[in-house]
């Protein structure tokens, strides 16, 4: 750059006032600036942290409340099983396809619970009066009393066509074919492999020759009637023709098969089961219920609400001053609250919680006349804009003035007006307190501690007054000569909670809690950095707890 | 002042582009006055040039002062901002009978800066762009000349003409 200047003084003069001279724009001149310019990248919502401590917080409900009734479904399984146990009655004992087991005095009771302990399964999924089968049985030739004689074979057993209700063929699905009347040979039998909630297969072995209807004559031609053990035919396909049952192959599962020894034959006698008469299942007894350590809570909260403020008023980058209460703020805070015993001493509470308030503040705006922006070039009525930090957030306050009399009007001269407004604030307020308790028995100290999300339901400002307090200027009576806006408030900040009081029991689950409570909100800062006013509350909460 | 963090503006963070702002919003303002017609005007060409400075921001490359690349911006804004409001009649001001018989008065208690501002905001727009960019901004004539688009010898002649109409205002202010 070319250098071709005069040495001329009044060069000299014009650079040097101008060196380092600064003069301020109008104090909105930056929200001009913002409202041009693009958007700010934002961030994903997700990842505002606003949001991420909402998430938090509720994970953390639904993580409680899951635990809770996870704990409370092991509770009912266990109480569901505590029947059986207790009645001495257990599932290794002969059932008959009603549902009724065998008295406790049948005589193989020992044998068969043992072979049945030492094959532990799955029982099926059905109601408690439902048969209870084991996961295989087996009934063979040697092993089943036999009755009828077999005109061929003196070994060969045929079963005693006893009632239905206590047949063991009657736990045999119809398609295997097998009927009450069947007589079975020595080293023939059948053998039924249960898993689940149904038969998988069923195996026969040996002939097994059927019997005339009545249960005791064979059929003379038995070895067209019998049929040999070579075939498998699993429940998913329980079909078999009647007609070629006889003389179908039934093959054996590939499946292992969990042998089980049987119940002594003789239960099937009729005259066992005559002496033995079944006995009804005892209905189960309920165990009794303890409290868990979980427990909700309706609470009150009456308390007053102080608010201070450390910020001073400021010029940069714009007038910026800070609203004041005039009095304490008094208010109910409704709670809902839940929260879990970890311990005896220590445990974990939260909830949600309700405040509403409305507050009446004032601040005195100290304006020089150029601060405001003239309405047409040749009016005397000026236009003043400044920032108002308060309890809800920062809010831009617009408000016109004009000179009281035809007098000339300096610059640099001062206004001052006082501002009265009404806060409106509704909020949610969410804690997650540490809990400690001290002593015994029903009456118990509690001593809680902990932090609170305070969630903006409504914020809103209004100016309710305006008061010129010096005699140069008055408010403009026009329509529209005021205006306050909140700016892009904040919708969440964060607390603190301290309380401590008493709890006492009233009963096994309802327990009284009254207790002292100091809360408040961490320091918030305005867009320029100033700090926003801080608001303390000192009230008593009150309420029951419902332990369950 | 802390130095804006240039990063934290190219990323579009408000609170950084806002002490951006801070920075240098007084000499910028100081700058948009001097070749304003009013402050209306300089407000106009001050936000407009920030709304610039955060747009071509990304075309600064760290050669150079900031200071003097923000600078030549706002230079280039108010010049712009004349044009658009046509009154860089060049030719017509050379009579410089537009120029106002009654100035303001001469404020002793405001800094002499402000009261050269008030007697440069009643140059003609052409004589005080003419002075502004040679006395003040370290422009050649011809470099003026090119900027303006007149000739070497037109910016020398109105140059002259802009400094003696400065000096008599100032001189009359002063009396009075």
């Amino acid at each position: 750059m070319e250098k071709d200047r005069y040495n001329d003084p009044l060069d000299d003069y014009v650079r040097k006032s101008f060196e380092e001279y600064e003069e301020d724009p109008a104090p909105d001149m930056w929200d001009r600036v913002e409202g041009e310019l693009e958007p700010a990248g934002r961030v994903f919502w997700l990842f505002r942290w606003p949001t991420m401590a909402t998430t938090v917080v509720l994970l953390l409900c639904c993580g409680l409340l899951g635990g809770h009734f996870y704990s409370e479904g092991k509770m009912s399984a266990l109480t569901a099983e505590q029947p059986m146990r207790s009645t001495g009655v257990t599932r290794s004992h002969p059932v008959t396809p009603s549902g009724h087991v065998l008295s406790e005095h049948a005589p193989d009771r020992a044998q068969s619970s043992d072979t049945i302990r030492s094959h532990p399964g799955t029982f099926p999924s059905s109601p408690t009066n439902a048969p209870q089968l084991p996961e295989s049985f087996e009934l063979s030739g040697s092993s089943a009393r036999m009755h009828g004689a077999d005109t061929s074979s003196s070994s060969a057993p045929v079963l005693q066509n006893i009632p239905q209700t206590s047949r063991f063929d009657n736990l045999i699905p119809t398609w295997v074919g097998i009927k009450s009347s069947d007589s079975v040979r020595n080293g023939a039998g059948i053998k039924v492999q249960i898993r689940g909630d149904g038969i998988v297969a069923v195996e026969a072995r040996g002939n097994l020759p059927t019997v005339s209807p009545d249960g005791n004559t064979p059929l003379p031609n038995q070895s067209n009637n019998h049929f040999t053990a070579t075939n498998t035919y699993p429940a998913e396909n329980p079909v078999l023709p009647n007609d070629s049952l006889n003389t179908s192959d039934l093959r054996f599962s590939q499946a292992p098969v969990v042998e089980l020894k049987p119940p002594d034959p003789r239960i099937f006698q009729l005259e066992t089961i005559q002496q033995h008469p079944l006995l009804p299942a005892a209905p189960p007894i309920q165990p009794a219920r303890t409290p868990s350590s979980w427990y909700v809570g309706l609470h009150l909260m009456p308390n007053s609400t102080f608010e201070k403020n450390t910020a001073a008023t400021t010029g940069r980058p714009r007038l910026t001053f800070t609203s004041e209460p005039q009095n304490p703020d008094f208010s109910t805070d409704g709670w809902l609250k839940v929260g879990k015993k970890i311990s005896p001493r220590f445990g974990l509470e939260s909830g949600v919680g309700y405040r509403a308030t409305s507050a009446t503040a004032t601040h005195t705006a100290v304006l020089q006349f150029r601060d405001g922006s003239p309405l047409t070039p040749v009016s005397r009525t000026r236009n003043f804009r400044y920032n108002l930090d308060t309890y809800s957030g920062p809010a831009s306050v617009s408000l016109r003035m004009e000179p009281a009399d035809n007098g000339p009007v300096a610059d640099t001269e001062l206004l001052r007006v006082k501002i009265m407004t009404i806060e409106q604030v509704q909020l949610v307020r969410i804690p997650l307190l540490a809990v400690f308790r001290v002593g015994s028995g029903r009456l118990q100290g509690t001593l809680k501690a902990g932090a609170t999300g305070n969630f903006f339901l409504r914020n809103q400002l209004n100016i309710s007054m305006r008061t010129s307090q010096t005699s140069r200027f008055r408010p403009s009576p026009d329509s529209g000569s005021y205006s306050i806006q909140l700016d892009q408030p904040k919708q969440f900040f964060a607390g603190y909670w301290l309380s401590g009081g008493l709890e006492w029991k009233w009963s096994r689950h309802i327990s009284l809690v009254a207790e002292p409570c100091f809360s408040g909100n961490f320091a918030r800062k305005d867009a320029n950095g100033r700090r926003l006013p801080d608001q303390v509350s000192l009230g008593g909460n009150v309420g029951v707890n419902y332990g369950f | 002042m802390t130095e804006p963090n240039l990063q934290a503006c190219l990323r579009g963070e408000r609170l950084a582009q806002k002490h951006f702002f801070e920075c240098f919003k007084g000499k910028m303002f100081a700058l948009c006055l001097r070749y304003a017609n009013s402050r209306e005007d300089a407000e106009d060409v001050l936000q407009e040039g920030f709304v610039r400075v955060f747009r071509d921001l990304p075309q600064y490359t760290g050669v150079g002062n900031l200071e003097g690349w923000i600078r030549k911006v706002f230079v280039n804004t108010s010049l712009q901002h004349l044009q658009k409001q046509k009154r860089m009649l060049m030719t017509a001001e050379l009579d410089g009978q537009d120029i106002a018989e009654d100035s303001e008065p001469f404020f002793e208690d405001e800094p002499p800066a402000r009261n050269m501002i008030r007697i440069l905001q009643q140059l003609p727009p052409g004589f005080r762009t003419v002075f502004n960019l040679h006395i003040l901004e370290g422009y050649s004539h011809p470099e003026i000349a090119e900027i303006l688009g007149i000739s070497i010898g037109t910016s020398k002649s109105q140059l002259l003409r802009a400094k003696a109409h400065f000096k008599k205002l100032l001189e009359s202010n002063l009396t009075s």
